[in-house]
């Protein structure tokens, strides 16, 4: 294992070295650390710390794994007078992000037949997997200006959801400085039709039992109860911000702003720099439209809920909205004194605690809401932000994958895997034998371990653990 | 030459594709065992050939080569006895046909028999007959398509074939391990033929990119190969939907030791 020094718990400092600018900050125990393929991932952890730019450290959290450029599970806060703006940092899906809502009732109370119509229904009615979209024209450029513009406010105008959801979504669901005049027409043919889509690969919605609560009075702030059904949806930009994200890293190699970078992969543009400024503003349509993509699919939910078992859509309350792959201008506070950073999470997410200025009045008190999606088969947590200023207040995005698809494949390709699900207790339905087989629960690392890392680290604290029931991956 | 000597020979390049899981019914050749063929001997005598074996001309390529099948045949055209799916080669068509030249023309030296009234006609028979025309037709989609190996086949007859002897060829690609997304090592001659094999391996995963290949005539370096295989997935996404994101500027285009071309591919799903 490098070098890495303990510095508090749950924290281990990266020592600075060669071109290294910040030294590494590595949020882990020392179980996950021993756990982990980890060289790979450090070594992105340490080109990071290259970037121009960069302040405090080149971080990352216990669910790393070797990404794109950054580890994903990588936090970077840049300067924005000296420092650069990487869509690695980022991701190719931009503000993929988590969901979470609550239904009122009791998961037990359900019966057999309502939780299969229930499964069967969203399944039908939300598109997911490879190849399945909306029909029909799709969006009209008219419509991509005022989604990127209104962020998901848009969603809710045309009848998805409630205006109160939106003091529930980070960034109440909108980045500024969005600007469609920077985004391609091949960005936009490829999002055409998948706004309210969930997507392939490791994109779900889940419906769940809240199994137990950590923090109860946090928990009944935010209106959770024990034994509650829940709604855990996790979606991004779909081929919109893929598209982005991949005319920008082209534009940005043939402009040469890789030179000089240990990982080419990692290529920037200087914040104040034209190119930097246009990335900003398209990566910002990219994360508007992930809003409204998770606006729309919590809809589609809300509308299952009601025709299968009564509940109205306006019974149904978002708790929030994360985003864990983004890039944001928030103030923080540098050898005491505070200045604004542009902050890169990828597969991160924001954790500001009590008191932070952008939450809306019920977060404010607490600190804001957590979501740590993990497996189909063991749990996701809900947790809540300490705002710890180490980390930019950031935390944890997921369990991190454990093993590649290409072996979970060989593990359970040929297997009746729903029925092997049916049997620990959880429905599952996909378009595709294939995706269920790669996202068994033993493709992830157990998320228990990665948030125990995160509270032992003071970055979050666990308010309640959800358990999966239903689920449609995509 | 005695009885246990003679044996049904034929020179034949092994190939691999993404196979459907389900093809129509038919007395089917099992996939490991589909080929395209070079050179019919028929009935020859094994322990004279296998002492010719060292002679014999080498392939003019190192590494396999990508293709497609682009249509469903049934031949030969009048009376129709096999079902096959003719290969769309996109590169080395020329090459191959000469090899062939050559390959007849060594056989013709050592005097052993070789069928030569047929053209080369690249493709890989899928069944004998009795099968239904029509359900072959409707069934067929294009797919991907590789070349691994030269084998001396020996028909077992029953349409089971046994490779008996191999001229190796370094494969075009393969997937490698990677915990979040996919990976391959993409192998070829040249920054072309590298391309080639990439999109080759990416259309295993998914056969609908086919659609999207365009077949250039040269190819810079890798940024190039990336943003070219970023435009078909693009364009793939627009149409139907596909399950990469994109292809990422990762890796360098190695020499090996074997003065072949060597890519890391990492496929963002």
């Amino acid at each position: 294992m490098s070098n890495l020094q303990k510095i508090k718990p749950g924290m281990f400092l990266l020592p600075q070295e060669m071109g290294m600018r910040v030294p590494g900050l590595i949020i882990a125990t020392e179980a996950l650390l021993q756990d982990v393929e980890i060289e790979k991932p450090l070594d992105q952890v340490r080109n990071v710390a290259y970037l121009p730019g960069i302040v405090g450290y080149s971080i990352a959290m216990p669910d790393i794994h070797w990404g794109y450029g950054f580890p994903i599970g990588g936090v970077a806060a840049t300067d924005v007078k000296t420092g650069v703006i990487s869509p690695g940092g980022v991701g190719y899906d931009i503000n993929c992000g988590v969901r979470l809502a609550v239904v009122p009732g009791a998961y037990r109370d359900l019966t057999e037949n309502v939780k299969k119509e229930l499964l069967h229904t969203i399944f039908k009615s939300i598109p997911s997997g490879v190849g399945h979209q909306h029909k029909g024209a799709g969006l009209s450029d008219k419509d991509f200006r005022a989604l990127v513009e209104k962020g998901a406010r848009w969603s809710i105008e045309q009848g998805y959801g409630f205006e109160r959801d939106l003091e529930h979504i980070e960034s109440h669901g909108r980045i500024e400085g969005a600007n469609l005049d920077v985004v391609s027409d091949f960005a936009k043919s490829r999002g055409r039709n998948q706004l309210g889509s969930i997507g392939s690969g490791n994109h779900f919605i889940e419906i769940g039992e809240v199994r137990h609560l950590y923090r109860s009075e946090i928990a009944s702030a935010w209106g959770i109860e024990q034994g509650q059904i829940y709604i855990l949806i996790h979606s991004g930009s779909r081929g919109f911000g893929h598209q982005i994200c991949q005319d920008t890293l082209n534009s940005f190699m043939k402009q040469g702003y890789a030179d000089n970078l240990p990982d080419r992969q990692l290529v920037a543009a200087p914040l104040d720099s034209e190119a930097g400024q246009t990335y900003f503003q398209a990566m910002a349509a990219a994360a508007n439209f992930a809003f409204n993509n998770r606006q729309q699919i919590l809809h589609g939910v809300r509308q299952a809920f009601q025709r299968v078992c009564g509940i109205s859509p306006e019974q149904i309350h978002l708790i929030y909205d994360v985003c864990h792959n983004i890039a944001k201008f928030e103030e923080h506070e540098v050898e005491g004194v505070k200045r604004k950073l542009c902050v890169h999470r990828k597969g991160a997410t924001r954790a500001f605690g009590p008191g932070a200025k952008e939450l809306a009045p019920i977060f404010r008190t607490t600190g804001q809401p957590v979501l740590v999606p993990g497996d189909m088969g063991r749990a996701s947590h809900l947790m809540v932000g300490l705002g710890n200023p180490m980390t930019w207040c950031s935390s944890c995005h997921g369990a991190g994958r454990a093993r590649s698809r290409a072996q979970s494949m060989k593990a359970w390709g040929g297997r009746d895997t729903i029925e092997y699900m049916r049997k620990q207790g959880v429905r599952v339905m996909a378009c595709s034998s294939k995706t269920i087989a790669e996202e068994m629960p033993d493709a992830y690392k157990d998320v228990d371990s990665v948030v125990e890392a995160v509270q032992e680290a003071q970055l979050a604290n666990m308010v309640a653990k959800l358990s999966p029931q239903l689920v449609v991956k995509g | 030459m005695t009885l246990n000597n003679i044996k049904r020979l034929f020179f034949a390049l092994e190939v691999d594709a993404p196979w459907p899981e389900k093809l129509p019914e038919a007395r089917t050749i099992d996939k490991t065992d589909r080929h395209m063929t070079v050179a019919f001997l028929g009935e020859t005598d094994y322990e004279m050939m296998s002492s010719l074996l060292p002679s014999i001309p080498s392939l003019p390529f190192r590494v396999g080569m990508s293709a497609h099948f682009d249509r469903c045949l049934f031949l030969p055209e009048r009376h129709p006895h096999v079902v096959a799916w003719r290969v769309n080669l996109w590169e080395g068509s020329v090459a191959i046909e000469k090899y062939q030249e050559q390959l007849f023309a060594w056989l013709r030296s050592h005097n052993l028999p070789v069928d030569t009234r047929n053209r080369f006609l690249p493709h890989v028979t899928l069944c004998r007959s009795p099968f239904m025309v029509g359900e072959w037709k409707q069934d067929f989609i294009p797919i991907p398509l590789i070349i691994k190996n030269l084998h001396l086949y020996e028909s077992l007859g029953n349409v089971k074939y046994k490779p008996c002897w191999t001229q190796p060829l370094i494969v075009p690609f393969e997937e490698i391990e990677h915990t979040a997304d996919i990976a391959f090592r993409v192998s070829g001659e040249t920054s072309l033929q590298l391309y080639r094999n990439a999109f080759a391996a990416l259309s295993f995963k998914f056969p609908k990119l086919l659609e999207f290949f365009s077949n250039p005539n040269a190819i810079g370096d890798v940024d190039e190969i990336v943003m070219r295989l970023n435009e078909a997935i693009c364009l793939a996404d627009a149409t139907h939907g596909c399950p990469f994101k994109a292809v990422s500027f990762h890796g360098e285009i190695i020499r090996a030791e074997d003065q072949t071309l060597k890519w890391e591919m990492i496929v963002d799903v």
